[in-house]
């Protein structure tokens, strides 16, 4: 950029008005699908009619939107020209807008993946809505064919898997806390991190844009060769969910090197919190298995677009299924293990309590992430014989004894102590009181005799929503009562989040734990039409999921009224000892003056030294 | 992870603060590394899965045989590069990227020549893995080369300190894991 001179004396640099971040990455996003989409399709790889859109077109294109989106949204400025050398003066806009552009503060980001995963998680909710108002009767009258419920269950389970619960409690929360917790005033890659929560809402619009190819009824499993069926709208899904994984990947090694390497002086290993060490092997898990089931979906892209018959009939259609699930039940893992951690972080400080047996606590989440690796093969026990099922059966049962670690620590610590039953400590009860009922019905189903009775029946679909909701959605839910008074200086009202708790359990264990009954009386999932005899119950179900969902959006319009009008509180109104609690409410730009030094556990609510310093000046830099 | 302070160092808190940065930055790339490393070792184990260890006589071994030479060529200059750098030589840094970038470049071009020229059918088990694993080299290689090309341009405009050359050396140390991955897969594809 020329900086005209007149006399000598350099002018003020001009900055170019921007146009707003997002307007302009849907502009450039726009623009990059039309002109890359034609030019295959017309060009390069013209189809029989020269129809305007193609298998490859559409792929090709839909990569020419993600770049001009991640480019629009501010990566020009901010990533690719500086990799070149070139800078471009930037400025991060102050107040709201900085929360819509390109912005390496990781509270800022933090919030950016939270809002995303919100706005996620209620669209699959109202695809949740939609499949139960269809199962309240007996025959197709909500959607006219059957493809489209179960389009529609497709959508539901692939947005709240990849864009809510692996992406809430680790892009979100674990963005803007975990910096804080271990001492630091930023990630290690805060540009990374910037620009990989826009994959975020690039992916959740892929797939609900998905129908615009045509439908697809292979479920968030996106099965081979059951797609080779169905029209394109698979291919949406296929590159949804890469730029959604591609973000978690993301922000795993974003996270763990944050934690390997910014922890402030005397953060030993020892004294780490259980979050991060919840985010530190959840990150593992993504580092290791996104790519893999990134790698495969490439591949059955490749299926389609090419064609390769890699998981055709002509080709190895199991191949699919276990490279899926090689990732899938890790994903499990993935989801619940930050909830764990979350429950072992609120809950001494609600008891007053030191952490009981926090090594335990520890070793459990290490060993659920090692044995998720070596449990996919149950979700596939109809097609094996009885000597491969057993060492999978096997490892699924033994994975809850690490599992059984975060509730013996957490029981440990409420026994005697002096609990205090606040709105986060209630959610927590209530997602380990749920998650048992998912994790004791995940025992069942390991056993290879139960699970081929009941496997894609209505008892499963009750078992993995009692592992993802109750486990990770009430923790989710604990996680901003908690954390709400340090997201904005202010606290909700008592009586309204313990009624929306309330609300939200009896919805929640309304709806699936009649599930469970549903699946023993022989309902099978994927079918939006059922014998008379299972009606009634499913009209109850029904009920109780509407109930379900305007309890999650109560609890969403409380949090959002008490982070704007909810009562002023002092900064650590939970008196907790970990770091984030020791920034101001709401956190200052930077959050920490100076850099911490610790000296205790953050654990040891018994000892009345100080666990922490937070020296007037900045103290000998560790290494 | 060893823990010191600058107080037991020569080193004043700014540079302790650069080192800490640079470690900071080889291990988050290892990390990557081993993570974009996870599609390589699934590849080679889908290969295996549909067709075995069967090499059809068809195969253009010869253009591999040379392609493989020029990438084997380009990481060794991709290696020069980084010595250069790591003496803030910014000049002889460009010079070995310049030759990387061609060598690296026709080899890469090379792959694309097989990957649109292939003797097999794409229907088959082995012509599948064939394009599916040349094709995932490709794209590495093209983002590598791309990586290069900013090193390159980045070096001429910004220049190098002593501070600020890690991210030169990463460029080049990607471009050296996409030729050794290339390797892995070559005697994957060609030879077993």
């Amino acid at each position: 950029m020329s900086v005209a001179r007149i006399g000598g004396a350099p002018l003020p640099l001009r900055r170019k008005k921007m146009m707003p971040p997002v307007i302009r990455g849907l502009l450039w996003a726009g623009i990059g699908f039309l002109v890359i989409n034609c030019l295959v399709a017309y060009v390069l790889d013209p189809g029989y009619g020269t129809p305007f859109i193609t298998q490859p077109s559409v792929v090709f294109g839909w990569l020419a939107a993600l770049a001009g989106w991640l480019l629009g949204i501010g990566g020009l400025e901010n990533v690719l020209l500086p990799a070149f050398g070139i800078s471009v003066p930037t400025v991060e806009v102050p107040g709201w807008r900085r929360y819509f552009g390109y912005s390496t503060n990781h509270k800022v980001i933090g919030i950016q993946y939270l809002v995303s995963s919100t706005a996620g998680f209620f669209i699959a909710g109202l695809a949740a809505m939609f499949m139960r108002i269809q199962l309240m009767g007996n025959h197709m009258w909500f959607f006219p064919y059957a493809g489209q419920y179960i389009e529609t269950v497709g959508i539901h389970g692939t947005i709240m898997m990849f864009s809510v619960g692996t992406v809430a409690l680790v892009g979100g929360l674990g963005n803007y806390v975990i910096p804080m917790m271990i001492g630091s005033n930023s990630s290690a890659f805060p540009r990374m991190s910037a620009l990989s929560v826009w994959f975020v809402p690039a992916g959740i619009m892929t797939v609900i844009l998905s129908p615009l190819l045509g439908q697809w009824t292979t479920g968030w499993r996106g099965y081979e060769p059951l797609a080779q069926n169905d029209p394109n709208g698979i291919l949406f899904y296929y590159l949804g969910v890469f730029a959604l994984t591609l973000s978690s990947l993301l922000v795993s090694i974003n996270l763990t090197s944050t934690i390997l390497f910014k922890r402030a002086k005397g953060l030993t290993w020892n004294r780490l919190p259980m979050y991060a060490w919840g985010i530190l092997t959840v990150s593992l898990l993504n580092i290791i298995w996104l790519p893999e089931i990134e790698l495969t979906f490439v591949l059955a892209i490749l299926d389609r677009v090419v064609p390769l018959p890699f998981f055709t009939a002509v080709g190895s259609p199991m191949t699919y299924l276990e490279l899926f699930w090689l990732f899938g039940h890790p994903e499990v893992y993935i989801i619940v293990v930050p909830a764990f951690a979350i429950w072992m972080e609120i809950i001494p400080v609600m008891a007053r309590k030191p952490l009981f047996a926090r090594e335990w606590g520890i070793i459990g989440l290490i060993f659920v992430m090692l044995l998720s690796g070596l449990v996919w093969a149950h979700h596939m026990f109809t097609n094996m014989r009885l000597t491969e099922m057993l060492p999978f059966s096997f490892f699924t049962e033994m994975i809850s004894i690490p599992t059984g670690f975060a509730y013996m620590v957490v029981i440990g610590t409420i026994w005697r102590s002096r609990f205090r039953l606040t709105v986060p400590s209630l959610f927590v009860l209530m997602s380990m009181f749920n998650f048992l009922i998912g994790g004791m019905t995940g025992v069942f189903l390991a056993d290879p005799v139960i699970n081929l009775q009941l496997h894609d029946t209505f008892f499963v679909v009750a078992h993995f929503h009692f592992t993802v909701i109750g486990g990770m959605v009430f923790t989710w839910l604990a996680a901003m009562y908690y954390w709400l008074p340090k997201f904005s200086g202010r606290i909700y009202n008592s009586k309204m989040g313990i009624l929306g708790a309330i609300w939200v359990f009896i919805g929640f264990d309304g709806a699936f734990g009649l599930m469970f009954i549903q699946g023993l009386r022989g309902m099978n999932r994927w079918v939006p039409v059922y014998p008379p005899y299972l009606q009634g119950l499913n009209i109850i179900i029904s009920i109780f999921a509407f109930v379900l969902g305007l309890g999650f959006l109560f609890n969403l319009i409380h949090v959002v009224w008490a982070m704007k009008s909810g009562k002023k509180v002092q900064e650590n109104p939970w008196q907790s000892k970990t770091l984030e609690w020791q920034t101001a409410s709401p956190p200052e730009e930077e959050s920490f003056a100076a850099a911490p030094v610790i000296t205790g556990s953050f654990y040891d609510y018994e000892d009345t030294d100080g666990t922490y310093t937070i020296p007037t000046a900045p103290d000998p830099v560790s290494m | 992870m060893t823990s010191r302070t600058a107080e037991g160092t020569n080193l004043s808190g700014y540079h302790v603060e650069i080192q800490i940065e640079k470690r900071k930055m080889r291990s988050a790339f290892a990390i990557f590394l081993f993570s974009m490393s996870v599609p390589y070792f699934m590849i080679i184990n889908l290969r295996y899965i549909m067709i075995g260890s069967f090499v059809p006589p068809a195969l253009d071994q010869v253009t591999g045989a040379i392609q493989t030479i020029l990438l084997v060529i380009s990481l060794f200059t991709a290696v020069a590069s980084v010595r250069r750098m790591q003496k803030v030589d910014g000049v002889g840094y460009k010079r070995m990227i310049d030759a990387t970038l061609l060598i690296g470049g026709i080899g890469t071009l090379m792959q694309v020549y097989e990957l649109w020229y292939h003797p097999m059918n794409p229907m088959s088990h082995y012509g599948e893995s064939f394009l599916a694993t040349i094709g995932l080299a490709i794209v590495m290689g093209i983002i590598g080369l791309f990586v290069l090309v900013a090193g390159r341009e980045r070096v001429k405009r910004v220049g190098v300190t002593d501070e600020k050359q890690l991210g030169y050396e990463l460029a080049s140390w990607f471009w050296v894991f996409t030729v050794i991955t290339w390797l892995a897969l070559y005697i994957e594809l060609y030879l077993l």
